[in-house]
Order: C-alpha cells, then structure tokens, then sequence
C-alpha cells in the first residue's frame, strides 16, 4: 500500500515502544497516580498491531521492538509474549479463531500468554481443569466479531483493543468534576482514540464504502480531542485533517434539490435558505415578552454607550477601568469571516460539517431536562436550526471552543486587540464559539472574566446588570448554579423577587458585526432571535 | 456451590479465554463450581471449592490465572476494586494492593484491620464502626443517627448507599449524578436518609458507578442516578449507532439460548441517525427514586449494579439486565445498546432450565440471609449464579 498508509507513518512514532513512551511520557503531571497497567497492556496490543499492519515492523523484530516495561515497580513483560517466532504452527491448530492461516496477533499474543504456566499454579488442583487452557474452547462463530472471516484483521484487532480503552477511560473521565479528572486518564483516552481512529481509517482504505468509516474515525478524533489531552505533537489533529480530504462534504443544497414533497419544496427550499445563508437589512423586533415588560412602569432602562472603533487608550480610559458595558462598531468589519468568507451555516457545515462538537439540548441550563450531547456539526445544523421547529427542545452549541477544535475556523476570525487589557496577558484569551437557531436563551448570569461577545451571523437580544444590583437579582443560592439569577427576566415573578424591579438594566440589540463588551461581573441574558453565530473572546 | 455464568468484556482473560474479547451470553466462567467470585476489571476472584482464593485476568503484567496467597486458607469474603483487593481471612481484615496478592513475599497490605466473625464478614464492606473502601484511605467511619442498625452498603464509584435494618435507605458522597436520591445533585457529606422510599421496606440496595438501586420487600424496583445509558432503566438519549462496516447485520442469537417472547431482538430496531430520529423525551439524570415497571410485572427477588448497567432477577428465575451492554450483546463497532428491559432465560448444557428461588424472606430479619446470588463487576461483567 502506498500513499495514505505513509501519512500514518510520519503520524506515528518509530514502533510501538515508542508509541507506548510517548504516551506515558507526555507532560510532566506525575503526582504518583497509576493507571491501571492492564490499560497500558491494552494499548501496547493495539499499536502492536496497528504497527504490523502498516508493515513498519516485521515479525521477527517484533520482540526487539515490543520490549515494553509496563509495571513501574520495574517488572518487564515476559519477553516470549511478543515473540511470534516461537510459535511454531503446531501451536496454532488448536486455536480454531479465525478461517485463516495466519492467526492475528491477539489471538497469538493471546496464545502465548494464556499458555505460560505460573510457578505457583497448582496443576494438580482439581478445581482447575486444565484442559481449560490447552483446548482452547471453541469460540462459536457467530460469537465471533470481525475476527472471524474479516479480510484485514490488524486493524480490527487494533480497534476492538483501543475501543476497550477508550470505554475503560470513559469511566475513569466521568468524575466528580471535570477539574478533578486526572490527565493521565485523558492521555490513555486519547492515545486510544488515535489507535482506534488508525484503525478505522486502514479499513476505510479497503472497503466499499468508505465514507462512514471516515466519518466514524473523524467522531472518534473529535472524542479524543474534546476529552483527551494532545499527544505525540497533536497526532489527533493531524490525522484528522488526512481524514477530511478523503472525505468530501456533500453540498447542502444540492441534495436538498431532491427533497421528495414537491408541493413544500419552495417553501422548505426558502426556509432552508434563510437558516442558512447571510442575510441583511431585515428588521426585527425586540422579543414581545421584553416589550411589555420595558412598558411597565417598573422598568430602568438606561441607555448604553456606543462606541465605533475606540482606540487602545479610548477604551481602557473610558470602559476597562470603569468596568462599563459598551457597544462596539467596526471592530471585526475587517474579518474573513465577515467579508471574503462570509460566515453562514452553509459555509459552516462545508468547512467542518464532520466535527462532532458538544451541543445543549433543553430551553435554558437551569432547566432540569437540560442536558448535553455529542453531533456531528452537520447533524446539529440539520435538526436543530434548519428544522429547529420540528424539535421537541432547543439545541445550542454554545460556549465551545470550536476554534481550538477546528484551526481552519481560526483563520477566518482576528483576536480583537482590547483583549490584552484584563488579568493575565493576552494569549490566554478563551475563545468560544455560540451556534444555534432562533429562540435560544442564556438566562441571566454572571462570569469572572470580562468577555467581548462578537456577533457574526443574526440577531441577539441582550440585557444588562451592573453587579452593584446583585442583591436584587436574586442569585441562585446552590453552590452549581450560584452565578446565575433566579429570576426569568422576561416575566418576573414580582411576589417572589421584588427588589428586581428595582434594578436598572441596559438592553440592546446585538447585531451582525457590533461587539458588546461586557466587563467582568457583569450580568447578562441573552436570547437569539434567529438563527445566529456568535464568538467571545474572554 | 454454584457454578458461576460470566459475562461480558473478557480481553484480558479474566471471564474465560481473552481471545473472546466480549462474553455475549453466560456461559460458564470455570469448570467447577465455587463458592464466590468477585470482579475487578482486569481481573476476576474466584473462591474455589477447596478454599483456595484464584485470580483470573490480567494479573502481573500478563494474562493468566495465579493463585492468590494471602489470606491463609481461611478466606471469609473479599471485595475486588480497581486497585486494590479487600480480604477478610483468618489473618483479619486487608486491603492489598492487586500485585501483592500473589507473592508470599514479606509485602505489607495497604491496610490492616481486624478479623472479623463470619458474620460480619458477609456484611462487607461495612466493618464494625464504619467501612473499608477499596481506595486510600480505606477505612472510614460511620455516623448516623441514634438508633439506626446497619445492615448492608453498597459503595457507587462516588457516593455510598446504605440500609438500614428496618429497612431505610441511606446515603451520602458526591450527588453530581443524582445518585444520592434526595432530588438534587448537591453533595452530602453526611448520611442523609433518602424520605422518598419512607415507609417502602428496602430489602437490597445496590450502588452502581453512579446509580443506585432498591428493591422493595414487596419485589418492586426503585432507580435513581445517572442514566446516561439507560441503566436506570428509563428512557435514554443513548441511539443505536450503526455499525459502519455492516449496518445491516441481523442479531445473532446462539442456539442454545432461549430469548423471551417479550424482549424485541432489539439488533433490528436500529434506529438510523437523522432519518426517523424524532427526539424523544429523555431522561440523563433521575435525582429522586423511580419506580421501574417490568415488562409483565414481575416481581424481583434479587438486584444488582455494575458500572452502567443494571441486572434483576425476577422471583420465578427470569434475568433482566439493562443499561450500557457493548460487550455483552451483539457487539460490533460501536452499537451502544439504548434502554432495554430484556429478558434472557437460559438454557445452558448443563444447567437445563434450572431456574433460581429466593426463599420467601416475610421478615426483614432474614436469619439465615441467602448467598450473595450474583455479582457484577465495576466494568461491564455479570456474573449469575444457577442453583
């Protein structure tokens, strides 16, 4: 094989020692926790085969190569596990695992241990019927997975091995808290995404059909990005991009042309349209809720400055030092993302409608049926935004750091300068992503950092409260939730919450290419009134 | 004795032959019948006959089957964890650390307590005056309210579920999950009874990963926790996802098992992402206990929890399982089994349609309590006893 295999090679480390060093080596966290070692076994066994696969490594150097150390009490592998020389044909005919004449390597890896006898092992106990051992009990063949008549069984051995990792790590991942999670635990995590990802993509490369194993692979990645940590010099995003340019993003439009009711089309063609592509110069009006709500006599509104391209000194004089909310024009005219490539859901999904990004599904966070789940961005742009409506909840990807994720993505955004103003320097700035259809709401909350909500794509209604008015809005007094307000603001239970109407806001609307700088502390709700791309930069 | 059916994830070796990565059905996990076993997720403990203690899986850095030499030869019961491997022996109560356990060597336990009577030795992990869990610092003490009797607990990966002798449910540890029952996810770090199932008697109580499950003296069961998987038994967000190599391949049943008329082969109900993917209510987390309804009402005389999954064994023998399942059903690439409430009754060689009675317990004293008629292991095996 020639071409594709090479790029996995130059992803790769020389062999699988290598592999399993640098995986254990990455980072310098080694505050004594091990994994379990039976994990690294697992992961040695993958990239074991996954290497015999690509034809780096021949059998015979396999021991030379594999002469892993795995316990850290300093214990080595038995050095005969790896050893397939050894293993004469005789050895094998007991073994009825695959129709083949050359077992895989699990099974003989397999084969080589399981037949080691242990110098305490009680032969003569009864309760141990040997047999057990040297017949090697048949495994039925419809038990069997791809094993059993697959025609390229490295890869699969690879990913069925990764993939009980990868599940493993998916427990030691679901913690308390995600800050508590040890790394070590994402490093496995994503070393065996990587392998089952490889795996993946070498049956690809064989099969019929490849798109979905593509696609598959790349959600695998994605998995390993968005919970893993990088190893081996970001192998991930690396293997994701060879994964993309086997794929080909199929036109939206082009197979919406083939929708099956005629009679709708028109209108779904239209309605599609809107979701989807930019649009300009509609007028929309503020959400009828905050139109009664602004008519009552309650409400203090003040008004909010407006600022269009501040210099530096302007900004910090008049805004970061006061710590006061402003409107900002201009800023981002100059972006890719606002001109040359003008950003829509369209350009999204062609761009990176494989990704698999995390997504909230429920009307507002402090809803109990809130919850997330993992979609490919194609799959979110379809449900939830072209057919938001035939939904039972709202979906919004909102506050992920899509940009980290996807580098293609950063290349059509600049960080705004007035982003080095604030604590620390300005290359930690945390740069989010907000994606979804009309309706969706962040219900009043504060964050610790200031934030710089540019819109790109439709129209947002904003208010603000200063945090001098904290105490009349009523935080929510559980520890999880206490930076958000209790109050739904658009109809305020006055009975329950009366000095809300007390509190003076700021509201505006937020639309395609303004910024609103929202100084730290400041609260802020947030709905969108069609469908809408936004990006902070805090 | 009883012979033990094991099931589930076995690559390492530790359900039987590690080429049989995933255990699909139960089949037996050794010839001979024993008298316990016990699951760690590399490896398996099971007490033999004889008395001799064996560990089955990945134990020092290979796939085998040693002998386990602490212990004496007077094992009362022990209790495998991920790390470390809780004993309870002649030579009193340790909790070694799984490589220590299978040299003779002058290697200390990770911790030492006293022996305990055989009584107390079925109650574990309770110890008088508290508890031993299986990570530092092991032993941790017990306080609760004047007047409540101790009787069983079950540990979740986070948090702890107590039962008292009349019958109370108790619990405490981290709530992130819903997996304390109070009706929120705030964190308890004392005992707190759980006033939902006040005035139920709870006969068993089991605590998987992060849920945790009741069953009432009346044969009823209550879930509440995390149901990312549907291991509470209600509806999941979990789909099918279709095997990419092979999206149409058909359930495979083995021949000698009997599925339920009940349970639908649920390998053809893929349900195809963006075709018919209506969006169904569902539940992620359950903060207060539910009530589960089985598919003919049965009653259920014994429960049990893994990591993500959930098993039941109903009064006249049936065996429900449900919850995160890869490696015990029609395992292929990624097919993530969604809520199931699925019945198996098996008919194994030789164990033909021996099905599995609880005696009639009318008091909560239960003089002489049954054996521990099935196990399940942190990751994704079970392990069923046939009488």
């Amino acid at each position: 094989m020639s071409g594709a295999p090479c790029h996995l090679v130059d992803l790769l480390p020389e062999s699988p020692k290598a592999f399993h060093q640098c995986v254990l080596r990455t980072g310098e966290d080694g505050n004594g926790h091990r994994l379990d070692p039976a994990i690294f076994f697992l992961l040695d066994q993958a990239a074991v085969a996954l290497y015999e696969t690509l034809g780096c490594v021949k059998s015979s150097n396999l021991r030379e190569q594999s002469g892993i150390s795995l316990c850290d009490s300093g214990e080595t592998l038995h050095d005969s596990v790896y050893n397939i020389t050894e293993m004469g044909p005789g050895n094998n005919e007991s073994v009825s695992v695959t129709k083949e004449q050359s077992p895989n390597s699990h099974a003989r890896a397999a084969n080589m241990i399981f037949q080691l006898v242990e110098p305490n092992c009680d032969l003569d106990d009864p309760d141990w019927d040997q047999q057990e051992t040297k017949d090697s009990p048949q495994v039925p063949k419809e038990l069997q997975s791809e094993r059993a008549g697959g025609a390229v069984l490295g890869p699969s051995v690879c990913m069925s091995t990764a993939g009980a990792v990868m599940y493993r790590a998916w427990e030691g991942l679901h913690g308390s808290s995600w800050q508590a999670v040890r790394p070590e635990w994402r490093r496995a995590f994503a070393a065996a995404c990587l392998l089952r990802a490889c795996g993946l993509y070498l049956q690809a490369r064989v099969h019929n059909e490849p798109r979905a194993l593509y696609q598959e692979a790349i959600r695998i990645c994605d998995l390993g990005l968005l919970m893993g940590l990088p190893i081996l010099d970001n192998a991930i995003p690396r293997l994701i991009s060879i994964l993309q340019t086997c794929c080909v993003q199929k036109k939206r439009f082009a197979s919406q042309a083939n929708v099956a009711c005629p009679e709708n089309a028109e209108s779904k063609l239209k309605r599609v349209e809107r979701a989807l592509l930019p649009h300009e110069g509609s007028s929309l009006s503020m959400p009828a809720p905050c139109l009664s709500w602004l008519s009552t006599p309650h409400a203090l509104v003040q008004p909010l400055p407006v600022l269009t391209e501040p210099p530096l000194i302007v900004f910090h004089k008049e805004l970061f030092e006061p710590q006061r909310p402003a409107l900002l024009e201009g800023i981002v005219r100059h972006w890719p993302a606002m001109t040359s490539r003008r950003w829509s859901f369209e350009y999204l999904e062609s761009i990176s409608g494989l990704r698999t990004v995390p997504v909230e599904v429920g009307a507002r966070y402090t809803d109990t049926s809130w919850g997330q789940r993992l979609m490919t961005l194609s799959e979110f742009i379809d449900q939830h935004v072209v057919h938001a409506d035939e939904q039972l909840t709202v979906g919004y990807m909102a506050q992920h750091q899509l940009f980290d994720q996807i580098p293609e993505l950063m290349a059509d955004i600049c960080i705004p300068d007035y982003c080095c103003l604030g604590e620390g320097d300005g290359d930690n700035v945390t740069i989010n992503a907000w994606l979804g259809p009309g309706g969706t709401v962040s219900p009043l909350h504060q964050d610790p950092h200031q934030n710089l909500l540019v819109q790109v794509l439709g129209r947002k209604y904003v208010r603000l409260y200063s945090p001098d008015f904290s105490s009349n809005l009523y935080p929510n007094p559980s520890h999880l939730l206490s930076n958000t307000s209790q109050v739904d603001i658009e109809s305020p239970d006055l009975d329950r919450f009366p000095l809300f109407c007390k509190a003076p806001s700021q509201q505006l609307m937020l639309n395609p290419g303004q910024t609103l700088f929202i100084p730290r502390g400041h609260w802020h709700f947030v709905r969108a009134l069609e469908p809408s791309i936004s990006s902070s930069f805090a | 004795m009883t012979d033990w059916l094991a099931c589930g994830y076995g690559g390492l070796g530790q359900l039987g032959d590690p080429r049989e990565e995933a255990h699909v059905w139960p089949k037996a996990i050794c010839r001979g019948s024993l008298r316990s076993v016990s699951a760690g997720w590399g490896a398996t403990l099971l007490h033999t006959r004889k008395g001799h203690l064996w560990a089955k899986g990945f134990v020092c850095s290979k796939s085998s089957h040693l002998r386990v030499l602490r212990g004496g030869n007077d094992i009362q019961a022990f209790v495998c964890g991920e790390d470390f491997v809780l004993l309870a022996s002649s030579e009193g109560l340790q909790v070694w650390a799984w490589p220590d356990l299978f040299h003779d060597g002058p290697a200390v336990p990770a911790w030492q307590g006293a022996a305990l009577t055989d009584e107390d030795a079925k109650a574990l992990p309770l110890v008088p005056g508290g508890y031993v869990e299986l990570h530092p610092p092991f032993f941790r003490e017990l306080s609760l309210p004047e007047g409540v009797q101790v009787w069983r607990l079950a540990l979740g990966r986070e948090h702890a579920v107590l039962l008292s002798f009349t019958g109370q449910v108790w619990t405490w540890g981290s709530g992130r999950h819903g997996q304390l029952g109070h009706g929120g996810l705030e964190e308890e770090k004392q005992a707190r009874l759980v006033e939902a199932l006040h005035g139920l008697p709870i006969l068993e109580v089991a605590a998987g990963g992060w849920h945790s499950l009741a069953l009432s003296c009346a044969g009823d069961v209550y879930s509440w926790g995390w149901n990312e998987a549907g291991q509470l038994g209600l509806p999941s967000k979990m789909d099918f996802i279709i095997d990419p190599l092979d999206p149409e391949k058909p359930l495979q049943i083995p021949g000698d098992v009997q599925v339920g008329q009940e349970s639908e082969p649920h390998g053809h109900k893929h349900a195809r992402r963006g075709a018919e993917n209506d969006e169904k209510e569902f539940i992620s987390i359950q903060a207060l206990p539910a009530l589960l309804d089985f598919p003919h009402g049965e009653d259920i005389a014994a429960i049990a929890c893994g990591s993500r999954h959930s098993v039941a064994i109903t009064k006249c023998g049936k065996l429900y399982a449900w919850g995160w399942g890869k490696y015990t059903c029609y395992f292929d690439i990624f097919i993530i089994l969604r809520v199931i409430t699925k019945c198996i009754t098996s008919s194994f060689p030789h164990h033909f349609s021996r099905s599995f009675t609880l005696t009639e317990c009318q008091q909560r004293s239960l003089a002489a309590p049954k054996e521990r008629v099935f196990y399940l292991g942190p990751f994704d095996c079970w392990l069923v006893c046939l009488q």
